[in-house]
Formats: C-alpha cells, structure tokens, sequence
C-alpha cells in the first residue's frame, strides 16, 4: 500500500502509518490527517505532531502520554479533541512515526 | 481485503495468504497437536474437548459475542466444531472411512481462513467454561487451534512480529531501549514530586532486592498512572524493591504467547525467568496484567520445572492486599469519594481465582465500593482480551465496540460508578474506547493509582 504526493510515493503499513518516517514532511502530515478524521492541521496540532517527532528522533520510541500531555500542555481531552483516534493512533500516524506496538 | 463471513477482517491478507496452499501444512501441524509428546500443555482436555461436545448449546446462552446478535458464526460450539470436523475427518478410524456418519468434512482453503478469522473472534475469556455441564473447553479449542495456526505461520502481527518477537530482541514489546526506559522513570520521578509534593526515588536495576516488579511496559506508555501508584505504594510499604531496565534482560511482565503459541509462550516465559534470577529477587511480582499472571503463576507450570525457577510469584494485588491487611500501608478511603466498580479481568478472575483481592483493597481505599452485575466467575469479558485491545485493523475496534463494548457500557450505566477500577492493561486500553465510543460519565483506573491516592503517609 502507498500513497503519491507531487510525484512521491510514500509506503504505508496496514495500518496506515508510513514505513520510513525520514521521508515524512509537512504535505504527506496534511495527507494522513485526513484519514485520521483531521480536517485542518492548526498550530495546536503542529505542536504535538512536532514534539512527537523530536522525541521520536532522540530517543526510537514515542513518549509517554503522560509526558507528551505535560510537556505540551494539552490534557488528554484536548488531544483526544485534536486527535479523535488518540495519541497513539492518530497523532503518531499523523507525526510520520511507528505505530506504537504492545499493550498501548 | 476479501471479506470472509462478515464485514471485519482482523486477519490481513499479508498474515492469512489467502493464495497459498496451507491445508496439507494445517493438518500436519494438527497432527502433532494431538501427539502428547509434542503437546505439553492441555493435551488431555484438548482431546477430550474435541470428543465430547453434546451440542446443548448452554455455552451459547454466556457467550458476550454470540449473546450480541445471535449469528451462527459466533456460536460458540460452531467455532470449536470447525476444528472437530476436522478432527473427524482426519484423524479418526470412522471419519477416515465413514465421514457422513460422524459429521466430519474435507479441509478445503476457504474453510481454513474462515477458521481462522473466527478463532481471532473470540477472546478465549472461558465463560463457556464455566457454564459446561459436562466440563468441555471450547475456549482451549480455540487456542490450540491458534496454535497449529502459528505453526503454519499464521498469527496476528500485533501479537507475534511486534509482540513477542520484539520483546525477545529489546526487552519489552513497546521496543523502548534503555534510555528511554530511564527518560520514562526520571519523568515519573518528577511528576511524582509534582503531584504529591514529596521526593521518591525509583530503584531500578537493584540486585538481591525482595521483589523484582515487572510491569506490563505498555504501562509506561498509555498507563503510567497505574507505574507511578505501584512506585508510591511499594515505597510506603517500606520494602525492598526494584523494577529493571532492558539492560537486564526481559522488562515487560507480558507473554503474548499464552494468547497462540506454546513455542513463543516457552521462548518469553524462559527469557523472563533468566532476569528475575540474574537480578537475585526473591519475589517477583507482576503488575496490573491479567494474562502475565496467569502466564508466570499457572501456564509455567506445565512447561518449566519448578527447580529451574528460585523465586516466588505474585500479583501486585496480592501484594497490596497483604499490606493493608497488616497495616504495611495505610489508606483511607475518603481520599477516593467518588463511586468506584471493579471489572474481573477473566486472566485474573475464572481463569485464576483471584476474586476477594482486589474487592478488599478497593473497600479498604474507597469510600463507596459497588458491584456490577454479573461479576466474579460469570463477569463478562470487556473485549480487549487475548490481545484484542491492541488490534484495529479491517474495522476491527468497531468489531469490539459492537460485540463486547455494549454489554461491559451498559452493566456500568446500570451500577452509576464514576470510576472503573480495572488491574489489567488490556482491559484499560478496551475501556478508554468503551467510554470514549459511549461517551459515558466516567473514567478508569488502575488499583495501584486509586491506592496510591487513599495513602496515609
């Protein structure tokens, strides 16, 4: 499965999250948010979707959720709100990460 | 995706390959799976499942997921039947010779996928069990069959490429390496210091410790509420404690093999074991995981001799059940006002006893306790079991919206609670769906985070 954007392909998994998240960029984020019921990445957004990533890249797994509400700022709800299908699911397939494995 | 018999498909093609030629494979990994050489776990109930059904369908009358819409596909012996007419067919003298006598039927490609889209159905919770009148297991039928299924490498990525794979290679099946373990526990220090206002420290990694806890690792990540209570809990005990990091070997108290596989069930289980002696713990204890206890206190018996395991095995709740009782730890229940429930994890419940303990500490540190009903041995299932929580694919969270979650949202609108109590972490994740599907008033915990809050310190 793949989807093209200006000519690129990008690889997704059968969940839906993109194989290579290196490749990822801001274009192929607005893609996914649509199959994940987001109609319009606003600043908020932005804001985890980027935090997402720079933990991602430092440490090879997404953070806690606990960790990504505080350092963000946003409660759960509000993720919940930004993200319906929640931070493991949308905002991380969003952000170009993994999907997160195990009981999460 | 080809849809089998009706609008889901938890199994993907990628793992079904629905193209290749697998029945000759299938029947000689059943055929070993009815050797008592080769099967060393429920060979006897197995084959004497398979023999005796009576057909009286009182199975059908608890099954949540036949109960929801009455289809023929989820009858409960119509499951286990498509593993008895192969049965039959293959390996008895009458169905050999005379198969239109006994019931029995030809394997074909199409039978075995639909096979074993069903046996991903049924989340194996045993109250048909419970209810059989002439002890038969159709639940254990649906895991051998699993089982002969991973043989001939057909199991849910979810479970065994990113579940017990993963957790062989880096510790744990969340694939957090040890730095962002230990990223994982200064936060938890910090938030700890945050939000009660006192300093603790979380031992890792200590050799010669009373008790190793391990918990589920998806704990950490969805769940640390429940990580940050036990951490309070086992401080205010005063006890000698430890919980490790990958370096040590296992860090994840799960063993997704017990869900479809005795091979990797053996592989994890054994790796589990090596850490808790390398770390020299007298105890290990397992944290709020209904099927890591049942795995490392019951299912390890069958497979690992007692003399290559030195340690003692608890459930956290055992534990906190204990200190409350002695007065380790003091709680007060005013600190948890709002109308708690308990929800009886199957793995913990009918599949291993463990009923009073966790009542008694929920009595002990909350101000109003209340049942819902059916509960303890006849409690339903919340559909995140046997793995469910964490699969999604074709559909497949609407499949335990639909089938499981409308029961469990409807026994806790009838009770009112504001909290459900839960102990195990595949309940948690099918719950936080459950309340957000239904949009119900209330929210969950875990038992050591609603301990944690009554502590007297």
């Amino acid at each position: 499965m793949s989807f093209e954007i200006d000519g690129k392909v990008f690889e997704v998994d059968e969940d839906g999250f993109i194989v290579e998240p290196d490749l990822w960029n801001e274009a192929v984020a607005a893609y996914l948010a649509k199959t994940e019921e987001v109609e319009e990445l606003t600043e908020d957004h932005w804001k985890v979707v980027n935090y997402l990533r720079n933990y991602y890249f430092e440490y090879g797994i997404a953070p806690m959720v606990r960790k990504l509400c505080k350092d963000t700022g946003y409660p759960l709800k509000d993720i919940y709100e930004l993200f319906p299908s929640g931070p493991a699911k949308g905002a991380c397939k969003i952000a170009g990460l993994p999907k997160p494995t195990g009981c999460v | 995706m080809n849809k089998l018999f009706d609008e889901y498909r938890v199994l993907s093609d990628r793992i079904l390959k629905p193209q290749d030629e697998r029945v000759p494979s299938f029947l000689k990994a059943m055929e070993s799976s009815l050797s008592s050489q080769d099967n060393w776990t429920f060979y006897l109930p197995y084959l004497l499942s398979l023999e005796n059904c009576m057909k009286c369908g009182t199975c059908a009358e608890v099954c949540p997921v036949y109960q929801e819409k009455k289809e023929q596909i989820y009858h409960p012996v119509q499951r286990a039947d498509m593993l008895r007419k192969i049965y039959q067919r293959y390996f008895t003298f009458t169905g050999r010779h005379l198969p239109f006598l006994v019931g029995a039927e030809d394997l074909t490609e199409a039978k075995l996928n639909e096979l074993a889209e069903s046996f991903y159905r049924c989340t194996v919770c045993r109250r048909c069990a419970y209810v059989c009148p002439v002890a038969i297991d159709n639940g254990l039928l649906v895991r051998e069959g699993r089982k002969i299924l991973d043989a001939i490498g057909i199991a849910p990525d979810e479970l065994k490429e990113k579940g017990t794979q993963l957790q062989l290679k880096m510790g744990n099946a969340t694939g957090a390496a040890t730095p962002a373990f230990k990223n994982m526990i200064e936060f938890l220090e910090e938030d700890i210091e945050d939000t009660r206002g006192y300093e603790l420290e979380i031992p890792v990694d200590k050799e010669g410790s009373n008790f190793l806890l391990m918990h589920n690792a998806g704990d950490y990540m969805a769940f640390s509420e429940t990580v940050m209570g036990a951490a309070e809990v086992f401080n205010a005990a005063g006890v000698d404690w430890t919980l490790n990091s990958p370096d040590t070997g296992v860090n994840d108290a799960v063993n997704y093999g017990l869900f479809f596989s005795d091979v990797e069930f053996t592989e994890v289980i054994k790796a589990q074991i090596e850490t808790t002696k390398k770390l020299g713990a007298d105890t290990l204890v397992i944290g709020e995981c209904g099927h890591a206890y049942e795995a490392m206190k019951y299912l390890v018996q069958r497979l690992i001799p007692k003399e290559e395991r030195p340690f003692e095995v608890k459930s956290i709740l055992e534990l906190m059940d204990e200190w409350i009782k002695q007065g380790r730890i003091k709680v007060d229940p005013s600190k948890n006002p709002d109308p708690v429930t308990y929800h009886d994890a199957c793995k913990y419940g009918r599949l291993s006893g463990l009923y009073e303990q966790p009542r008694r500490i929920l009595e002990a540190s909350c101000l109003d306790f209340r049942e819902m009903y059916p509960n303890r041995e006849m409690s339903y299932c919340c559909g995140g079991g046997s793995g469910f929580a964490i699969m999604e694919k074709g559909d497949f969270k609407k499949f335990r919206m639909e089938y499981y979650g409308k029961v469990k949202a409807a026994q806790i609108k009838d009770n009112g609670a504001q909290v459900v109590a839960l102990a195990c972490s595949n309940c948690k994740g099918q719950f936080r769906d459950i309340i957000n599907h239904f949009n119900l008033p209330v929210r969950y915990a875990g038992i050591s985070e609603l301990v944690a809050n009554a502590l007297v310190r």
